[in-house]
Parts: C-alpha cells; structure tokens; sequence
C-alpha cells in the first residue's frame, strides 16, 4: 500500500468535510467505548489481568530470540514449516514461492494486518494468483480496490448502499439479494465466498498470537471465514509478526481475556483457533501442508530502546476507538496501514518518521489511549518520542521550525517579552472597543475563523502581582 | 545471513547479554495461570448454570437430553423445522447431507456419517471435549472420526456435550486437552454461532459459519 501520510493535512481536512464518513465516524463513537466499558465491568479482575498480561508481554519481549526459537522448533515438531522474514520484500517472496510449488491459482484470505503491512495480495496478483478476502469487510474493500480503515472493523468508513454497489458490479445477478438490508448483502456475500472457499488451494491467515509452548497459531474472528480459510484448502500460510509470540497457552488465555473485550467489547469472540502443524494422518480433514511465515520489518529495531512497549500491542484497537482524532478524521487519513495512536507511533517506525511526521502530531495528548490499552503502552509518550525525532530530523513543517525558534529567541528574554507583549495587549484591546472581543485578529485567523477572540485585560498578571495585589 | 540468522541476532544484539534461556524455559515448564477470574470458578451446579447463561447470552440455543438416545429425535426435529423455514441464506434449501461425530455413529448413523463437510451438508452433529463456563464456550478439537469442517460449513451446527464436562475457566479446558494426548491439529473455542457487523455495525447471524449453534446437553 502506497504510504500517504505526508498528506496528511489534506487528507484529514478532506475527511472533516465528507458527511458520509462522518456519519460512519460517530457511529464507531457511539458503539465501541460503550460495549467495551460493559464487558469490562462484567470481569472485576479486568484490571489485574491487564497487569499480569502486560507483564508478560513484557517478559516475551525480554526472552524473544528464545521464545521464537521455541515456537520455531515445536511447529516443526508438529510436521510444519517455519520462514523468517526480515522485511515486506522477503515475506511476499516467501509466499509466492510457497503458492507457486503448491500450484496453486487460487488462494481464500482471512483477515491479516501483516499481510497488509506488506502489500501481499498485489504480489500474490502479480504472480497470476487469484486472491480473495474472505473476511466480510475486507471482501467489500477487496471488490471497491480500498483499504481497510481500521484494525478490527476494516470496512467502517463505508455505508450499506457501498456495498451493495460493489456486489452489484461483481457479483452475477443471479446471486444478488433482493434488498440492500446488511442481512441481505451479508448471506449474499456468504453465497458467493462458499465457492471462493471451495475452489481455494491455499489459505493465508493471521495470527492473534503465537504459541512457543506447543508451537500453536492462534487467530480470533466473528465470521468463521479465517478457519475455513484454512481447513479446506490444501496449503495453509500463516503470516503474523514476530511480536505475536507468547510463552504458554495460559499466557493466551489470559490475552483472550483482554483481548475481545478490548476490541469489540464481547466477552470473547465467537471462534478462537489454534492450529498446530497439517493435518495428522488419520484426520478427517485439515490442510496438508502448514507454512507459518514470521515477519520482522521493523519490529526488532524497537526492542531495548525507547518505543519497546509498543512491541506489547495486541491489536485490539481500542486506543484508536477512543481517540477524539481518529474519531473526527477516521483512519484513511493516517496515509497507511495502522490508524490511530497505536498507528502513529508504528508509521515512523516502519515507513520513516520523514514520511510520516505529522502523524505523532494528530493527538490531543488526552491521554485516553493509554488509559483504555489493555497492555497499558503510553501511546502519548510514544508520540512525543516522534515528535522529538522528527524536529531533529527537521522533518516538522517549515513554517513550525521557524515559528518555534523565533519564540524560543523572544521568550528567552523575559522583560523584551513583558514588553512587547504589553504592546501586543493594548493594541487588540484597541481593535476590540467597547465589544470586549474581537472578530477577527492578525496572525489568528486559525482561532477567530470559528470564534470570537476575547480582548485580553488592562493589566496583566506579573503587573498585578508587582503592584501588591494578591 | 540468512533472515532468520539476522532477526535472531538483532534481537540478540539489542537485549541485555545474559542467561535467558533458564527464565523462559521455567515458563514453559510450569505454565502458570494468571489472575483466574471469579466467574470461573464454583461447585459444578454453578459453573453448569453460569456455562447456560454466558452460552445463551452469546446466541447460542440449549437443549437438555437425558442421555444420547434422545438425539435422534433431536436432530430430526432440527432438520424438519429448516426445511419449513425460509432460510435467510437459501444455501439449506437443497442442502441435505448431515456430518456426525464417529463418536456418535451407534445413535445418528441412520441420519448420517462421519466426514469431511461440505458446502451441500445441512447439519453437522459434533462432540466437545468439554464446556467453558466463564464464556459459555465449547471446546473441539480435530482427529480422527472429528472432522473440523463440521464446525463451519453446515448452517446449523450442533454440538453434544456432557453436562460434566463442563469446566470453570479456560485453564481448565488445557488440562482437559493436554491430558488427552498430543496437541491435535486443530481446537477450536466456539462460543455461539458465526456473526458479522461489518455492514454498517449492524449485527447479523451466520457470516460464514453456521447460523445457528445448537447445544445439547447430556
């Protein structure tokens, strides 16, 4: 996906002013913080099990290379494979290859962040495979050639009649349901992807955690379209990022428990998943290959330094669910694949704080990120990190670097300050008059384009305190 | 350096030099549980009402059986009442087979078989391993004579499980399958039937799964 977040402005003032995302917009405020408070309430022990699980990712991040080493060797002991991946190129590679010896033409998908991380269904495509999303969102975007807009609830920004639209051009109107109703467009999505499920040589999935103890992937849905994606065809490919992997499956299960209830404020989804190696010889069904394809891309360069925290991140999505920036611009805006607050600390990471230096910009630094992530990362801390690399890089707007330094100048020199300021007051309580405010000042446009400026006071407050007065 | 060799020695390079390998492998070993939840705990009349509750309150419907030869009667009553019903997907219309738990063959060969699901299959009848109270979640997992495409290809999916069977928190379900041999294939926690919001949030039953996820318990 083509990194768009130097246009950041553009594109966040674009999404202000686009109704229907907006309409879109206010209904993820006005559903998920709700549903995630309601779960939570219903687990007392929330709180303790976000300590214990945040510890432990902690734990993860300090015995990686051993963890991963671990995972490596019981996936191979279960009868499947293991590919290292060390950036996008590599893992796509990777891929291809195991699709072109599998002979394989068509491939189901289920959802995957890391897929899109790195681009793979336009190299699966560029290698003459035929790709289909299968997770119902993700299968909209698929057919309208978009991309997902959030993490956990990919097709958010787009409305019933986009989708009827998208079916409508791709779908034989024989299968096409007889209402625009989401139920309607749902079971005749459902129609169309049982013969997309059938004809699939290979699966690719994600993975919602890795398990070193029994060398298990494990992926957490709704639909159930991520495990027929992977017990009917023949090949099975998991891709998932090296920050994925936890020590045992009590480690997993205590990270279900945060995990949904985080994300979509259920108790827990309707499928968790692990899957261990093919498919045993007297088995009934299953894949008989298992490729599990482990991606670094970035990730090992935020370990042992400042941003390593973020290496807990599950995924869940909560902190862009209640960031009042992503709630007002939507995650388009962001100009890549990871929206939000968790989005604008990976970005820079992975694309390079260059291209990306407005996204640690777009937060309030409200904090309420931090205060709803279930392995308790501080996103703000984090932003702030590239915000301080992005003006050592020079990377921040010219108009900011010489705004910045031409205050550091004056403020370093309190009475000039005192001075002109003093000036600067009695001038715009001139221009105010007896209204008491302004409609309009000089150099303030930004704050008097929306409301009226109040004309500051006679005297001000080191004045005053000078003067006696207490 | 092949990929692999150059991850692990990143990693290797940017962590603190010492023996690691004694921390993690005491993990491993001992695989302690975290904070367990209190509603994962309780006598096993408890964890049996609270299974029902968190089940239902997932979508999920329960029948109570006295014992397997009632399923028979069960299943024939399922199947009935779909083909009078407009199903919302049409895909049961002219779906007919039926899979069943080799487990369960001395009861429903008559009505099916044990095998590999397909698309055209009306109704699948599996057994669980055992029952999670603190989700109302059941716990499959793959081998022989449990076919894992049961759980996700028909539209209605049933599932047996012994009411004794049934755990308090998902700690539990791991001692149940660790003590049942070699980790298989497959387990899969399922707690009600397949669902989407992706239209419009809106939320809607049967996405790619079954539509409805029938529990009995024996």
């Amino acid at each position: 996906m083509e990194v768009t977040s130097q246009q950041f402005r553009a594109s966040a003032r674009r999404a202000l002013t686009d109704e229907r995302l907006q309409a879109a917009l206010k209904s993820i405020q006005k559903g998920f913080p709700g549903k995630r408070a309601r779960a939570i309430e219903g687990l007392p022990e929330f709180a303790a099990i976000s300590d214990h699980v945040t510890a432990m990712r902690d734990h993860v991040n300090a015995h990686l290379d051993v963890y991963l080493e671990r995972f490596e060797a019981q996936v191979q002991a279960a009868g499947g494979r293991v590919h290292w991946a060390g950036d996008a190129e590599a893992a796509c590679r990777t891929i291809v290859d195991i699709c072109r010896q599998a002979g394989a033409r068509n491939i189901g998908k289920g959802k995957s962040m890391a897929s899109e991380e790195v681009a793979l269904n336009d190299a699966l495509a560029a290698a003459g495979m035929r790709v289909t999303e299968t997770d119902l969102g993700e299968y909209i975007l698929q057919l309208r050639g978009d991309h997902p807009s959030h993490i956990i609830a990919p097709a958010i920004h787009l409305r019933r009649d986009d989708a009827d639209q998208a079916f409508a051009r791709h779908h034989p109107p024989e299968q096409r349901a007889t209402s625009d109703e989401p139920a309607a467009l749902q079971a005749e999505a459902r129609r169309v992807l049982r013969e997309r499920f059938a004809d699939a040589d290979v699966g690719i999935t994600g993975a919602n955690m890795l398990i070193a103890e029994t060398g298990s992937t494990c992926i957490v849905t709704n639909e159930g379209n991520g495990d027929l994606s992977q017990c009917l065809p023949r090949v099975h490919i998991v891709i998932a990022g090296i920050d994925k992997v936890v020590p045992t499956l009590e480690d997993a299960s205590a990270m279900a428990r945060v995990l949904a209830r985080s994300a979509t404020g259920q108790d827990i989804t309707v499928y968790t998943t692990f899957s261990t190696g093919p498919k045993r010889a007297a088995d009934v069904d299953g894949p008989e290959a298992y490729h599990v394809v482990l991606l670094d891309n970035g990730r090992t360069d935020l370990l042992g330094g400042p941003l390593e925290s973020m290496l807990r991140c599950i995924r869940c999505g909560a902190c862009m669910n209640h960031c009042p920036v992503y709630g007002a611009i939507g995650g388009h805006a962001y100009g890549w694949v990871y929206p939000g607050p968790m989005g604008a600390v990976l970005t820079p990471q992975m694309v390079g704080i260059e291209n990306s230096a407005d996204l640690p910009n777009a937060s309030t630094f409200c904090g309420r990120c931090a205060e709803v992530c279930p392995v308790q990362i501080p996103l703000p801390d984090l932003m702030r990190h590239w915000r301080e690399r992005a003006v050592e890089k020079g990377a921040e707007p010219t108009f900011m670097r010489w705004g910045l330094r031409a205050w550091a100048g004056f403020a370093a020199r309190p009475a000039r300050y005192r001075r002109v300021t003093r000036l600067a007051a009695g001038m715009l309580r001139l221009l105010a008059g007896r209204r008491g405010h302004l409609r309009r000042a000089p150099l303030a446009g930004g704050w008097t384009g929306t409301r009226d400026l109040p004309a500051p006071a006679a005297r001000g407050f080191i004045e005053r305190w000078r003067s006696g007065e207490r | 350096m092949s990929d692999r060799d150059a991850i692990l020695a990143r990693i290797r390079e940017r962590l603190p030099a010492g023996d690691r390998e004694e921390s993690a492998a005491a993990r491993l070993r001992e695989h302690p549980a975290g904070p367990l939840p209190e509603r994962a705990r309780g006598d096993d009349p408890t964890l049996q009402q609270r299974f029902r509750e968190q089940a239902q309150a997932a979508s999920a419907e329960i029948i109570d059986a006295d014992g397997p030869d009632e399923l028979p009667g069960i299943i024939t009553g399922l199947l009935d009442a779909e083909s009078t019903d407009q199903d919302p997907t049409a895909d049961a219309q002219a779906a007919a087979g039926v899979v069943v738990d080799e487990s369960l063959l001395a009861e429903l060969g008559a009505i099916g078989s044990c095998r590999r699901a397909e698309p055209s299959d009306a109704l699948a009848v599996s057994r669980a391993l055992c029952g999670i109270a603190e989700t109302g979640t059941l716990v499959l997992r793959s081998g022989p004579g449990r076919p894992t495409t049961a759980a996700f290809l028909p539209p209605i999916h049933v599932v047996v499980l012994d009411r004794t069977e049934i755990v308090g928190g998902y700690e539990d379900a791991w001692d149940r399958v660790r003590a049942a041999g070699d980790t298989p294939r497959t387990v899969n926690w399922i707690t009600g039937p397949s669902r989407s919001a992706d239209i419009e949030q809106t939320l809607n039953m049967g996405a790619h799964g079954p539509i409805r996820l029938v529990i009995v318990l024996v």
